[in-house]
C-alpha cells in the first residue's frame, strides 16, 4: 500500500474544508438574497399603510406676550434636510390690538429642553380710519402692503384707532380681518426662511394686504367672506343684520396702452337668502366662483357666477333635517368639494352630483365626528387633507377616502387651531391661552386598503367608481381596474392558448412518430425563447392592423376552419382503407392537416368580406359601434357581452393581446404538459392497448386522468406567465385602465402599469410605492401559482417514480 | 392504475362517441359490418379526436412559421434595392418611388399600392395609390434613391453636380459621376477634418470626464469647510487655488473645443458648397450637399452583383454604424454593443454565484423539507414576472445600494445632482438581469449534477478522494455541458429581456459606455439595447411608417442572436442527455 505524504493529505483536507465553507456560505447567501427580493419590494410598499405621525413640538407653553386671547393663530414649518434642528418653525397670532405676533420657535438639539419662544416682530396691520362709502374706490384697491421686515417693528404698534374684532381664516395663510368699525381686510401672511451658504437661518416676515373693504357709515355687517381672484380683483359677500346678503365684486382692469390699472366695483343684493333663520357660515370656493352659505336650521345654499358675471342661486336645500346648524364651511383643495361642519360636531363632504338633468349638492361621506360644534375647517393647500377643530380637539382627515388621520388633543381643550400651508404642522391655543404645536406627517394619506379595492365616490363623478388615474388634483388609486385588466388579458390569452397547447402536447407525446417528437420539442422550446418584445412589436405593427382590416374574416374562420376539418375527415373516411393513408395515420396527421387548415383560413378570407357586406352593412367595426345587433331578434348574448349601446372597436384590443400573449404562453404549457404526459409509465399504455382500447380511448381514459395533476400544473404555470408578461401587453393593449369585458377594447395590466407609470413616479412618493404594491401583488400571485404547480408536479413525480 | 386515477377517468366525462363505443363494447353488441362498420369504427374509436389534436399542433406550428416568416420576409427584404417606378396617374400627376405595400380591399375589389416616394421635407414620404388610378408605369434607368444624413431618403433624378472645390473627370454616366464626386468629397473631408475632429473629441472628453468632476469635488470640499476656515486655513487656500486652477483649465478647454468646432464648421461649410442638384418626379429641383449623401443606388439599372453589394453595404451599416435621425435610420451598433456588454457583465456577476448555489443545493445541502422548500422557491423564481425584477432593481440596486454608495463616496456628485451610482446604469441593469437569470443557472447546475449516476461519485469516494476533489475532478467535468447549457439559456434570456431594463438603464440614445482609461467600461453610463430599441422605434417613434423597415431588421438580428443561442443550448442539452442515458444503461 502506497503511503501518502502527510502534508499532501493535510492540504487536501484543508482544501476540502475550505471548499465546503465557501460553497455552503456562498450558496446560502445567494439563495437568501434571491429570496430577499420579496422583502425589498414589501419594504418599499409598506409605508403606504403606515399610520399618520404626529410629534409634539410645543406642549402647553405660556405665551407672555399674548395677554389677551388670540383671534387666530397660524404656523409655518419649513424643513431643511432630515433633522428638525435645522427646520424653521414660525408661529403667529392675531391679537385684538391689530398686531400679528410672530414667534420663532427654535428647537434645540437636546429634545428634552423646552424650546424657547421669542417675539421677533410686531407689525401694525392697519392704520386707516373709516372711509366714506361713496368715495371709497381708491382706498379699497388691492394694494400690496408688505410689512416691515426684520426685528425692528415693535415701536410703531400703538397708533391704530380701531381694534380687530374678529379674524376669519380663508385658507391656511389667508385671513379676513374685521375691524371694530366695520371695515375688513383680506391679508396673507408670508413667512420666508432663508438659509445662507453656511446653513444659518434668517426669517423674514410679512403680512400682505390682498384686499380692503371700507366700513359703511354707522353700520356693521354681521359676517362676511372675501376671496381674492386672479388678476387682482376680489369678491366679497356681506351679511347685514337684516339678513340680506350683499355681493361686492371688485375687478381690476389694466389699460393696455397706459399700463394703468382701473378698478371697477359692483354691488348687488343676492336674492333669496336661504331660509328665514340666521346664516351661521359662509364660504367662497378658492377662485371665488361659488358662494356657499349655511344656516342655523341646517340649510345649505349655493350661488354661482355665470359667465356674464352675475351671481345666480343654484341650490337651497335642507342639508340636515334634525335641526342642527351649519357652523363651518370650507372649500376643499381642488375647488370642487365643500367641507361642512355642524353643531353636532360632524364633519361631512358635499359636492355636485348629476341627477337627471340637474346637478345637486349631495352629502358624499362623513368624516370625523367631533364631540362638540365644529368651529373651523382649514383645508390643506397641497392635497385633500382637512384640519377641523371642534369640541376642544383638532382632527386631521383625508377627504377622498374619509380616512381619519389624527386626533390632536392636548390636556386642555383647544379654542383655536391653525394649519401650516405645507400641511406639515398644526398649531393650537387652549382655553388657558397656551400654545401647542405638533409636527404632523402622513405622506400617503390618500391610500387605504378600502380606497384601493372598493369603489370610491370621486369628485365630479356621479356615483362611486373603481378608477385608476395617477395624475390630477385628486389622484385616483383604485387597483381594481388594473387587476381586472390583468385577469382579462390572462383569461382571453388562456382561452386561446390552453386548448392549442394541451392538444399539441397530447399529439406530440402520444400520437406522432418518435422522430417528429424529437424534432418538434426543440422547436417549441425555441419558441419559448422568443423575446416578448418581438411578439409585442409584431402584434402592434403587423397583426393589429391586419386584424382590423380582416375582422369579419377572423370570425368567419372560427367557422370555416372547423368546417374544413370536418369535411376533410369525411373525405378521409373514404380513403383511409388505402395503405398510404394508413401510414399517414401513424403520426403524420398534422402534416396533412396544415394545408387543410390553411384552406379553411383562405375560405374565411374570401367569404369574410361577403358576409360583412351582407350582415354587417359593409363594416363590422361600424356595426359594432352603432350596436347593430339590437336589430336582431335573439340579442341576449350580444347584449349581455356588449350592452346595447355599441362597442368601440379599438385597434389595440383584448383580442390581439390574447393572440400575442397566448403565443408566448403556448410553449410553456406545451412543455410542462408534455413532461407530465411522458411521465406516465409506458406499461400503462401498453396494458390499455392490449385490452383492446383504441389509441384515443387509452389516452382519454388512462393517460390523461393519471397525468391530470401535471396538466393542471402546466396550466397554472402558463397562467402565472400570462399574468406577469409585460412587454406584449405594454405594447399592444392600449393601456387604458377601464373595466370592460368586451374583447374589442384595451385594458391595463399590473405589469404594464408598472412599466407605464414608473418613469413618472418620483422616488418615495405615493405612486412609486403603489407601483411596488403592484409588484408585490404580481409576485405573490405568480409565486403562489408556481408553488402550487411545483408541489403538484413533485407529487406526480413521486407517484409514478417507481415505475 | 390506482383508485384516484380510475375515479378521474369516470368523472372526466369522456366524449359521447367514446362513451358509446365503450358502452357498445360493454354490452357486447354485434359490431356493424363492411363499409359502415369501418366508418363507425373510425368515429367510435375516437380517431377524429386524434386528428383534432393533430390539427392543434398543425395550427401552432403554422402560426410559428407565419410569425417567423413575417419577420424574415420583412427583415431580409428591407435593404434590397427594389425597382423605382415612375408612375403617371390618370389625373396627370407623377410620382417616383418603390412599392412598399400592396393591399387588396375585398369590398371595393380594388388593389391599393403604397409607394415610398421619400423626400420627406417636400411631401408625405408615403403615398397610397389605387391601382385603377395608374395610367402608366415606367422604370427609368437613371432614377436614384439617396440615403441622406438628414430627412431620410430622397428619390429623384440627378441633374447636375456643382462641385467647385473638387476636380472631377467628366463622365456621361450620372451614377458614376455621383459616385466619383462622393468619394472625392469624402476624401477631402477625411484629409482636412479627421485630425481636427479627433482633437476636438479628445478635448471635449477631457473637459467632460475630468475637469468637470474634479471641479465639482473641489467646490464641494470648499463648501464643506466652516465659513471662517475658508479664507484663513491652509486647506481653504489650497482648495481656493485648486478651484481657480480647474476653472482656468475648464475655460481653456472650452475655448479649445469652441475654436476647433469653429474651424470644423467653417471647413464643413466650405465642403458643403459642393452640391448635387436633383429633380424629383414632379420636376422640383433640390440641392443636396454631397456630404449629406450617405449612399445612393439606381436600382433600375443596377446589375445583380451591384445590388448584392449595395445590400451588403446596408447590412454592414446596420451592424456597424450609429443611428441617425432619432433612431429612424442608420445603424444599431451601439444597441448591439450595449446588449453584448450587458450580457457579458451579467454573466460575470451571475454565473459563478449561480454555479456555487447549484453545487450547494445539489451536493452539499442536507436534503430535508427546508432544502426542498428552497429548491421550490428557486425554481419558482424563474417564473416571477421580469418587471418585478426590474422594480426590485430600481428599489434595491439604484435607490438603496447606489444611493448609499453615493452617500459614502460621492457626496459631491449628489450635491451637484449628478449621482454616480444612484441612477440607472449598465451596472445595475446587468446585476438586475443577473438576478433574473441566476435561477436558470442554479437549476441547470443542480440538474446536471443530479443527472450523473450516483455510482460515479461513490467510486471516487471509495478511492479515497475528498468531497471537494470528487466535485472538482469528477463531477464538474461531467456536469460541465449541463452547466454550459444553463449559461447559454441564461444569456439568451438576458439578451431578449426588456421589461427590467426599461426601469434600470436602457435608453433610446446613449454613447458607447466605454472609456479610454482603466477600467475601460463606464459602469455608471446608461446604454442602448436591441430589445429596447425595438420597443422605442416601434412604439415611440414619431414616424412609424418610416422606421418599420429598421424595426424588422433589428428584430431579425435580435431573433438570430436569441434563437441561435437558445437553439445551441437545447442542442447541447439533448446531446448530453443522450450521453447519460446511454451511460446509465
Amino acid at each position: 500500500m502506497a503511503v501518502i505524504d502527510k502534508s499532501v493529505l493535510r492540504r487536501v483536507h484543508r482544501r476540502d474544508r475550505w471548499a465546503r465553507w465557501v460553497i455552503t456560505v456562498g450558496g446560502i447567501v445567494i439563495i437568501g438574497s434571491v429570496i430577499a427580493i420579496i422583502a425589498v419590494i414589501l419594504f418599499e410598499a409598506a409605508p403606504l399603510f403606515a399610520p399618520a405621525q404626529s410629534r409634539v413640538l410645543v406642549d402647553g407653553q405660556e405665551l407672555p406676550d399674548l395677554a389677551e386671547p388670540a383671534l387666530a393663530v397660524g404656523v409655518d414649518l419649513v424643513e431643511l434636510g432630515q433633522s428638525l434642528s435645522s427646520a424653521s418653525i414660525t408661529a403667529y397670532g392675531f391679537v385684538p390690538s391689530g398686531e400679528v405676533l410672530f414667534w420663532d420657535i427654535a428647537v434645540p438639539a437636546d429634545r428634552r429642553e423646552r424650546p424657547s419662544v421669542k417675539l421677533v416682530h410686531r407689525a401694525p396691520l392697519r392704520e386707516f380710519g373709516p372711509v366714506d362709502a361713496g368715495a371709497s374706490e381708491e382706498a379699497a384697491g388691492v394694494k400690496e402692503a408688505p410689512m416691515k421686515e426684520g426685528s425692528s417693528g415693535g415701536a410703531a404698534a400703538s397708533s391704530s384707532r380701531s381694534l380687530l374684532r374678529e379674524v376669519a381664516r380663508m385658507s391656511a395663510s389667508r385671513y379676513l380681518c374685521r375691524w371694530s368699525d366695520g371695515a375688513a381686510s383680506l391679508v396673507q401672511v408670508d413667512i420666508t426662511p432663508q438659509f445662507d451658504e453656511s446653513g444659518r437661518r434668517s426669517v423674514s416676515y410679512g403680512v400682505k394686504r390682498l384686499a380692503e373693504l371700507p366700513a359703511e357709515k354707522d353700520k356693521t355687517p354681521v359676517r362676511e367672506v372675501m376671496c381674492a381672484v386672479e388678476g387682482g380683483g376680489f369678491r366679497c359677500a356681506r351679511l347685514w343684520p337684516d339678513r340680506r346678503l350683499e355681493l361686492i365684486v371688485v375687478s381690476v382692469r389694466e389699460n393696455m396702452l397706459t399700463g394703468e390699472t382701473e378698478e371697477q366695483k359692483e354691488r348687488s343684493w343676492l336674492a333669496d337668502p336661504p331660509g328665514d333663520r340666521p346664516v351661521t357660515a359662509m364660504a367662497f370656493n378658492q377662485d371665488g366662483s361659488r358662494l356657499f352659505v349655511g344656516t342655523e336650521d341646517g340649510r345649505l345654499g349655493r350661488w354661482e357666477f355665470t359667465p356674464e358675471g352675475k351671481m345666480r342661486r343654484h341650490e337651497n336645500m335642507i342639508a340636515f333635517g334634525d335641526g342642527r346648524a351649519v357652523t363651518a364651511l370650507s372649500s376643499v383643495y381642488g375647488n370642487i368639494s365643500l367641507a361642512v361642519g355642524d353643531s353636532l360636531g360632524q364633519l361631512s363632504i358635499w359636492f355636485d352630483v348629476r341627477e337627471g338633468e340637474q346637478r345637486h349638492l349631495r352629502r358624499i361621506r362623513d368624516l370625523y365626528a367631533h364631540s362638540g360644534e365644529v368651529k373651523t375647517i382649514i383645508p390643506s393647500q397641497r392635497d385633500k387633507t382637512l384640519l377641523s377643530c371642534g369640541g376642544g380637539k383638532a382632527s386631521l382627515d383625508y377627504m377622498t377616502n374619509g380616512r381619519h388621520l389624527l386626533t390632536l388633543e392636548p390636556d386642555r381643550p383647544l379654542v383655536q387651531a391653525g394649519y401650516s400651508p405645507r400641511g406639515n404642522s398644526v398649531i393650537g391655543i387652549d382655553d388657558a391661552n397656551r400654545l401647542h404645536l405638533w409636527k404632523v406627517s402622513c405622506p400617503h394619506a390618500d391610500v387605504t386598503l378600502a380606497s384601493l379595492f372598493t369603489k370610491v365616490h370621486y369628485e365630479g363623478y356621479d356615483r362611486p367608481e373603481h378608477k385608476w388615474q395617477s395624475s390630477g388634483d385628486e389622484p385616483k388609486h383604485g387597483l381594481v381596474p388594473i387587476i381586472f385588466g390583468s385577469l382579462k388579458a390572462t383569461v382571453y390569452a388562456m382561452l386561446f392558448a390552453t386548448p392549442l397547447a394541451l392538444a399539441s402536447a397530447v399529439y406530440v407525446s402520444y400520437f406522432t412518430t418518435p422522430g417528429f417528437r424529437r424534432s418538434i420539442k426543440p422547436i417549441v422550446e425555441i419558441m419559448a425563447a422568443l423575446p416578448s418584445v418581438v411578439i409585442g412589436f409584431l402584434i402592434l405593427l403587423w397583426f393589429a392592423p391586419f386584424l382590423a382590416r380582416w375582422l369579419t374574416s377572423f370570425f368567419t374562420s372560427l367557422i370555416t376552419v372547423p368546417l374544413a376539418f370536418v369535411l376533410f375527415l369525411s373525405f378521409w373516411q373514404a380513403v383511409r382503407r388505402f395503405d398510404w393513408a394508413k401510414r399517414i395515420e401513424g403520426g403524420y396527421e398534422f402534416l396533412v392537416l396544415a394545408p387543410v387548415l390553411c384552406a379553411g383560413v383562405a375560405a374565411a378570407m374570401v367569404l369574410g368580406p361577403r358576409i360583412e357586406d351582407m350582415i354587417f352593412g359593409g363594416d363590422m367595426r361600424q356595426w359594432l359601434f352603432t350596436a347593430g345587433w339590437t336589430q336582431w331578434k335573439p340579442q341576449g348574448l350580444w347584449t349581455a357581452l356588449f350592452g346595447s349601446t355599441g362597442v368601440q372597436y379599438e385597434q389595440l384590443n383584448a383580442l390581439v393581446v390574447a393572440m400575442g400573449l397566448g403565443f408566448a404562453v403556448i410553449p410553456i404549457i406545451f412543455s410542462l404538459a408534455d413532461d407530465a404526459l411522458s411521465s406516465i409509465p409506458h406499461s400503462m399504455t401498453a396494458a390499455s392497448l392490449a385490452l383492446g382500447a383504441s389509441r384515443w380511448q387509452t389516452l382519454w381514459r388512462v393517460i390523461v386522468p393519471s397525468a391530470s395533476p401535471g396538466i393542471f400544473a402546466a396550466i397554472m404555470v402558463g397562467f402565472g406567465r400570462a399574468v406577469g408578461e409585460t412587454m406584449i401587453v405594454f405594447m399592444a393593449a392600449g393601456n387604458t385602465p377601464i373595466i370592460d369585458m368586451s374583447p374589442f377594447n384595451g385594458f391595463r395590466t399590473l405589469a404594464a402599469n408598472i412599466a407605464v407609470e414608473m418613469p413618472e413616479a418620483p422616488f418615495g412618493g405615493t405612486l412609486f410605492r403603489l407601483l411596488f404594491l403592484c409588484a408585490v401583488i404580481l409576485f405573490c400571485t405568480t409565486f403562489a401559482l408556481n408553488t402550487l404547480a411545483e408541489v403538484v408536479r413533485q407529487r406526480l413525480r413521486k407517484r409514478f417514480g417507481r415505475y | 392504475m390506482n383508485n384516484t386515477g380510475r375515479e378521474n377517468a369516470q368523472s372526466a366525462a369522456p366524449s359521447p362517441t367514446a362513451a358509446t363505443a365503450a358502452a357498445a363494447a360493454a354490452m357486447g353488441c354485434p359490431p356493424p359490418v363492411g363499409q359502415v362498420r369501418q366508418a363507425a369504427q373510425f368515429w367510435l374509436k375516437g380517431e377524429p379526436f386524434v386528428w383534432a389534436t393533430g390539427a392543434a399542433l398543425a395550427a401552432t406550428l403554422t402560426m410559428t412559421a407565419v410569425l417567423l416568416g413575417v419577420v424574415l420576409w420583412n427583415g431580409l427584404g428591407v435593404f434590397w434595392p427594389s425597382p423605382l417606378e415612375a408612375v403617371v396617374l390618370k389625373d396627370g400627376s407623377k410620382l417616383l418611388g418603390d412599392v412598399n405595400d400592396v393591399q387588396y380591399d375585398p369590398h371595393t375589389e380594388k388593389t391599393n399600392i403604397k409607394y415610398r416616394v421619400g423626400n420627406s421635407e417636400l411631401q408625405q414620404p408615403f403615398r397610397w395609390v389605387s391601382a385603377d388610378e395608374i395610367a402608366s408605369i415606367e422604370y427609368p434607368p437613371n432614377a436614384l434613391m439617396l440615403d441622406r444624413m438628414r430627412d431620410l431618403q430622397y428619390i429623384g433624378y440627378l441633374k447636375s453636380i456643382e462641385a467647385p472645390g473638387l476636380e472631377l473627370a467628366p463622365t456621361d454616366d450620372p451614377p458614376a459621376a455621383l459616385a466619383a464626386a462622393l468619394s472625392a468629397v469624402r476624401a477631402r473631408r477625411d484629409a482636412e477634418l479627421s485630425e481636427l475632429m479627433a482633437q476636438e473629441k479628445q478635448a471635449a472628453q477631457e473637459l467632460h470626464r475630468q475637469v468637470k468632476y474634479q471641479l465639482i469635488r473641489a467646490r464641494y470640499q470648499f463648501k464643506q469647510l466652516a465659513p471662517e476656515d475658508r479664507q484663513s486655513s491652509s486647506r481653504g487656500q489650497v482648495l481656493t487655488q485648486r478651484i481657480a486652477e480647474l476653472e482656468r483649465q475648464e475655460t481653456e478647454l472650452k475655448n479649445t473645443t469652441d475654436r476647433l468646432r469653429g474651424q470644423i464648421n467653417a471647413r464643413m461649410q466650405e465642403l458643403r458648397r459642393n452640391v448635387a442638384v436633383f429633380v424629383d418626379a414632379s420636376g422640383r429641383e433640390k440641392q443636396i450637399a454631397l456630404l449629406d449623401i450617405v449612399r445612393f443606388c439606381h436600382p433600375n439599372s443596377m446589375t445583380l452583383w451591384a445590388k448584392v453589394k449595395h445590400y451588403a453595404a446596408k447590412v454592414w451599416e446596420l451592424v456597424s454604424d450609429d443611428p441617425r435621425e432619432a433612431n429612424q435610420d442608420g445603424g444599431i451598433f451601439p444597441a448591439i454593443f450595449g446588449t453584448v456588454l450587458m450580457v457579458f457583465l451579467m454573466a460575470i456577476a451571475c454565473f459563478p454565484l449561480g454555479v456555487l448555489a447549484g453545487i450547494y443545493l445539489g451536493e452539499y445541502a442536507k436534503s430535508g423539507p427546508l432544502v426542498n422548500l428552497v429548491r421550490v422557491a428557486v425554481n419558482n423564481l424563474a417564473g416571477i414576472p421580469s418587471i418585478v425584477f426590474g422594480i426590485f432593481g430600481l428599489g434595491f440596486f439604484i435607490y438603496l445600494v447606489g444611493g448609499q454608495l453615493d452617500a459614502w463616496f460621492y457626496p459631491d456628485r449628489v450635491a451637484a445632482a449628478e449621482p454616480v451610482f444612484g441612477k440607472s446604469s449598465i451596472l445595475w441593469a446587468s446585476l438586475t438581469l443577473g438576478l433574473l437569470t441566476v435561477p436558470v443557472v442554479i437549476v441547470s447546475t443542480e440538474e446536471a449534477l443530479r443527472a450523473i449516476p450516483r455510482s460515479i461519485p461513490e467510486g471516487a469516494y471509495a478511492l479515497g478522494s475528498t468531497k471537494f476533489q470528487t466535485l472538482w475532478r469528477v463531477l464538474m467535468p461531467m456536469a460541465s455541458p449541463g452547466v454550459m447549457t444553463g449559461f447559454i439559456l441564461a444569456m439568451a434570456r438576458a439578451a431578449g429581456e426588456v421589461a427590467p431594463l426599461m426601469l434600470t438603464g436602457a435608453v433610446k440614445d446613449a454613447p458607447l459606455p466605454l472609456d479610454s482609461q482603466f477600467p475601460f467600461i463606464q459602469f455608471d453610463q446608461k446604454f442602448m439595447h436591441l430589445g429596447y430599441h425595438i420597443l422605442d422605434i416601434s412604439c415611440k417613434s414619431p414616424n412609424v411608417e418610416a422606421t418599420k423597415p429598421l424595426v424588422y431588421a433589428t428584430t431579425l438580428l435580435l431573433l438570430l442572436i436569441v434563437l441561435g443561442m437558445s437553439g445551441s443550448a437545447i442542442w447541447l442539452r439533448n446531446r448530453m442527455r443522450a450521453r447519460y442515458q446511454s451511460r446509465a444503461m
